[in-house]
């Protein structure tokens, strides 16, 4: 706007021309006046004018200005949001109406900037940007060139530790624990996770840590206890575990949990991360989010209509914890984006826990009741759950300077829990859970004699009744896991259909055919139809509410590995000769089966071929 | 590199990877005749022969004219083309031919130089002071168009051309060109030899500062050469 707009007056003259008129020489030429050209200085495309954004339009006649809105919009700072894996930006936008009334400061993530439908969303109907196709692109233009002093603030999205400039720092959102300068922001249903950045009485909230051992039965305490201390090394030595504290509503499980979850901050039964009926994708989220720390979801208690929804979601979860790997996920320019894996411990509530043996060996079940809970222990600490995060704070300073050397320590402890809960047929999960658990049960008792909260011996004496606890615990869970097997599922649904005469397994010479025929048995064998035998158990799993874990491919194929199938060599199914016919059939060793139900299965029914006597 | 170098490695190399077109009319099987046209307007530039002839400067056969640029525009009556030194030895692919007589585009404006379409903006290197340009860090002329570079260098001046206000950038982007990259800028003066209306033309005026600011981002020293403007 600054240039002259005027036309050349003369005419147009060049070096070329200058030297053929004047017959320069080059001397001439070094001679000419020079003239400094200063930096170029856009001219301003974009103004305030009477509380809105214009923009400046060139045109033939000169210069107008066109309102692309009506406010004013700035952006104070941009956000640097780091959740440990990758970075992302967001902008704090400031604005105000064209009257002059103030608006909200909104948080606009990068990515939806451009858009220009934030506006809307954080600023409501009465703010108003002009129609037209690029107007959007230019009110984006111009927000951008009116804020020249945008401050940068680099903000951690998660908790848990972070190695930054050689030291290691405990993050929850009052920032590090014994550092300043780390601002965190993990929004605000998660901003109860806070520690202190200083424990106050260190030794003093580690005894009323402590003193949450004895508000249940050491079998629920404990595992509690060691979880709770296990967490903030998940980062260092690989945390696989999850643990499911189950029992009948009114059991007050909730209570305990969110007294145990006052390690991290500040929660109760009412306030709690976590609930199952959230969506797959928050519950997964708020799983990485929370890395170093426990992750309490409550109250899994599916109902007919949700169950099958709550299921995949328990699922999906725990099985990603197990495996400690989050689901592969593309950008929208298909790029692969960084997937989110837990990065904590989760610990879930329940009336009932999810179904399937392998979630089962991924998840510690930790069985409680209302008569379990000490009413006055309860009481008493939770007047003291205020004091639990001083706890929890003194614990991971006392950790920070050991980090570096923590991972090797952490992993001969493992082997040597793991080698001590080692016991043989058991699935292989179980004893890895106890070991996972030892870990916490070890570092919090270490921490707690180091500081003077308890003597030697009291630690000695916790860790071998803490121990023995846990170990209980994990042969229940052994058990469990076991019960879960799908074969020996396989054989419990099939005897309980022959049992309530909801599918015939009739003797081996019997011809007769029959609708819910199975197959035939005799004292040597069961002579399955396998897809009849396979579609029946499902079907019959699947009305109880609790689906057949397996395909049939893979059960035949862990039936044989188990010993239990007669088959011929590589095939799982042989020609044999019942009721009178030559039939492909799934021929199970009776002997074998009934070992594995612990009881006879039950024999064929009479054939019925005389009705003469029949009286109605 | 002294002249006879240039020849030499032009003789060597004649018509390297250009268009089969171009190939032929800087080859020795081509007279390179100038109409006598065009003559004139080398001579009003006050370009001499041997300037001419250094150059490849010569009269495209009309035949040729819409082979070499792609496109026929039927108002042409003759072309002579520009040949672009490569810095590196030969010659560039790259061309601008002068017409005659110009045309008019849509909004009226007069069009005396073509170019094939899509082929960009390079610098053009006059010969005769190419080894200064390149090898020493006395000052540059960088002078607003093929002929006057050439009338410079004619002088002893080292200089270098560039095509138009805007042609010293990639289109959509604020850049030297690539070719700039040849030249020692750094604490350089560059002189600035553009049209006389760079003083009266707030566009020129503008490209003519963000010339200057692209030189300066490369460490040169640009100063505008002031031009007396005609009565």
């Amino acid at each position: 706007m600054n240039e002259q707009k005027s036309k050349p007056k003369g005419k147009k003259m060049g070096v070329d021309d200058h030297i053929e008129q004047t017959g320069a020489t080059a001397q001439d030429l070094e001679n000419l006046p020079r003239q400094d050209l200063s930096p170029a200085t856009e001219s301003a495309r974009y103004l305030i004018d009477k509380g809105r954004i214009c923009r400046v339009k060139k045109t033939k006649d000169g210069d107008i200005t066109e309102p692309l809105c009506n406010f004013t919009a700035r952006v104070s700072e941009e956000l640097i949001l780091d959740d440990g894996v990758e970075t992302t930006r967001a902008f704090m936008v400031q604005g105000n109406l064209e009257a002059g009334e103030g608006l909200p400061s909104v948080r606009v993530p990068a990515s939806r900037f451009s858009g220009m439908n934030w506006v809307t969303d954080g600023w409501g109907f009465r703010a108003v940007i002009r129609a037209g196709q690029v107007t959007r692109d230019y009110l984006r233009e111009g927000i951008q060139t009116l804020s020249p002093d945008v401050r940068q603030r680099q903000v951690f999205t998660h908790t848990g530790w972070r190695e930054i400039a050689g030291t290691w720092v405990f993050l929850t959102t009052s920032g590090a624990v014994g550092q300043d300068g780390f601002e965190v922001d993990l929004g605000p249903e998660l901003a109860r996770y806070r520690l202190p950045r200083q424990a106050d009485d260190p030794v003093g909230a580690l005894r009323a840590s402590l003193d949450l051992l004895r508000v249940a039965p050491l079998r629920v305490t404990a595992p509690l206890w060691a979880g709770i201390y296990r967490a903030p090394l998940a980062s260092i030595y690989p945390l696989d575990l999850s643990l499911w504290l189950e029992g009948q509503t009114g059991s007050l499980k909730s209570t305990l949990t969110a007294l145990y979850l006052s390690h991290f901050g500040d929660f109760d039964r009412t306030h709690l991360p976590g609930a199952w009926s959230s969506t797959a994708n928050q519950l997964e989220r708020r799983a990485f989010v929370l890395r170093d720390v426990v992750y309490v979801i409550d109250d899994y208690a599916p109902t007919g209509l949700d169950m099958r929804e709550m299921e995949t979601k328990a699922t999906r979860l725990l099985r990603s914890q197990g495996n400690l790997a989050g689901r592969g996920r593309l950008r929208a320019d298909l790029s692969e984006r960084p997937a989110f894996p837990p990065r904590g411990l989760i610990l879930g509530t329940g009336e009932q826990h999810p179904p399937g043996q392998s979630i089962l060996a991924r998840t510690l079940l930790i069985e409680m009741e209302r008569a379990d809970v000490n009413l006055a222990a309860l009481t008493a600490a939770q007047q003291h759950a205020t004091r639990l995060p001083h706890a929890m704070a003194g614990y991971v300073a006392w950790l920070a300077p050991q980090m570096p050397t923590l991972r090797a320590l952490l992993k001969e402890t493992f082997e040597n829990a793991r080698a001590r809960a080692e016991t043989a047929g058991e699935h292989l999960r179980v004893p890895e859970a106890l070991a996972q658990l030892w870990i916490g049960l070890h570092c919090g008792l270490q921490y707690a004699e180091d500081i003077g909260a308890c003597s030697p011996g009291e630690a000695e004496d916790l860790h071998g009744q803490c121990w023995e606890a846990m170990e209980a615990l994990g042969h229940a869970q052994a058990h469990l896991v076991e019960e879960e097997r799908p074969t020996l599922r396989f054989l419990k649904v099939l005897q309980t259909l022959a049992t309530q005469r909801r599918g015939a397994v009739r003797h081996r010479d019997d011809g007769e055919s029959e609708p819910d025929l199975l197959g035939w048995q005799d004292d040597d064998g069961l002579y399955l139809l396998p897809d009849a035998a396979f579609a029946a158990i499902a079907r019959f799993c699947r009305d109880a509410g609790t689906p057949f874990p397996t395909s049939q491919d893979r059960l035949r194929r862990d039936l044989d590995k188990e010993g239990l199938l007669e088959g011929g060599p590589g095939r799982y199914t042989k020609l044999v000769r019942v009721g009178g016919k030559v039939r492909r059939v799934l021929v199970l060793k009776r002997a074998a089966v009934e070992t594995r139900l612990g009881e006879g299965f039950p024999d064929p029914l009479p054939l019925v071929t005389d009705v003469t006597s029949y009286r109605a | 590199m002294r002249y006879a170098d240039l020849s030499r490695s032009l003789a060597h190399n004649p018509g390297a990877r250009m268009n089969p077109f171009l190939s032929f009319l800087m080859s020795d099987a081509f007279p390179g005749a100038l109409h006598p046209e065009h003559c004139a307007d080398l001579r009003k530039s006050g370009l001499t022969d041997e300037t001419t002839r250094l150059q490849r400067i010569r009269s495209v056969p009309p035949a040729t004219i819409g082979r070499l640029l792609g496109f026929d525009l039927p108002s042409i009556r003759s072309a002579m083309l520009i040949p672009f030194p490569d810095p590196a030895g030969g010659f560039m692919d790259h061309i601008r031919v002068k017409i005659f007589p110009p045309v008019n585009d849509r909004d009226g404006h007069s069009i005396k130089y073509l170019q094939p379409k899509h082929s960009g903006s390079r610098l053009f290197f006059p010969l005769a002071t190419l080894g200064r340009v390149l090898a020493t860090n006395s000052p540059v002329w960088l002078v607003e168009g093929e002929k006057k570079a050439l009338a410079v260098a004619q002088l002893g001046l080292p200089a270098v051309g560039f095509c138009g206000i805007e042609g010293w950038h990639v289109g959509g982007s604020r850049q030297l060109l690539a070719d700039f990259g040849v030249l020692r800028l750094q604490d350089r003066v560059v002189e600035l030899a553009i049209d006389g209306d760079v003083d009266t033309n707030p566009n020129v005026r503008r490209a003519a500062r963000r010339l200057a600011d692209a030189l300066r981002a490369r460490g040169a020293e640009p100063r505008l050469v002031v031009l007396p403007v005609a009565a």
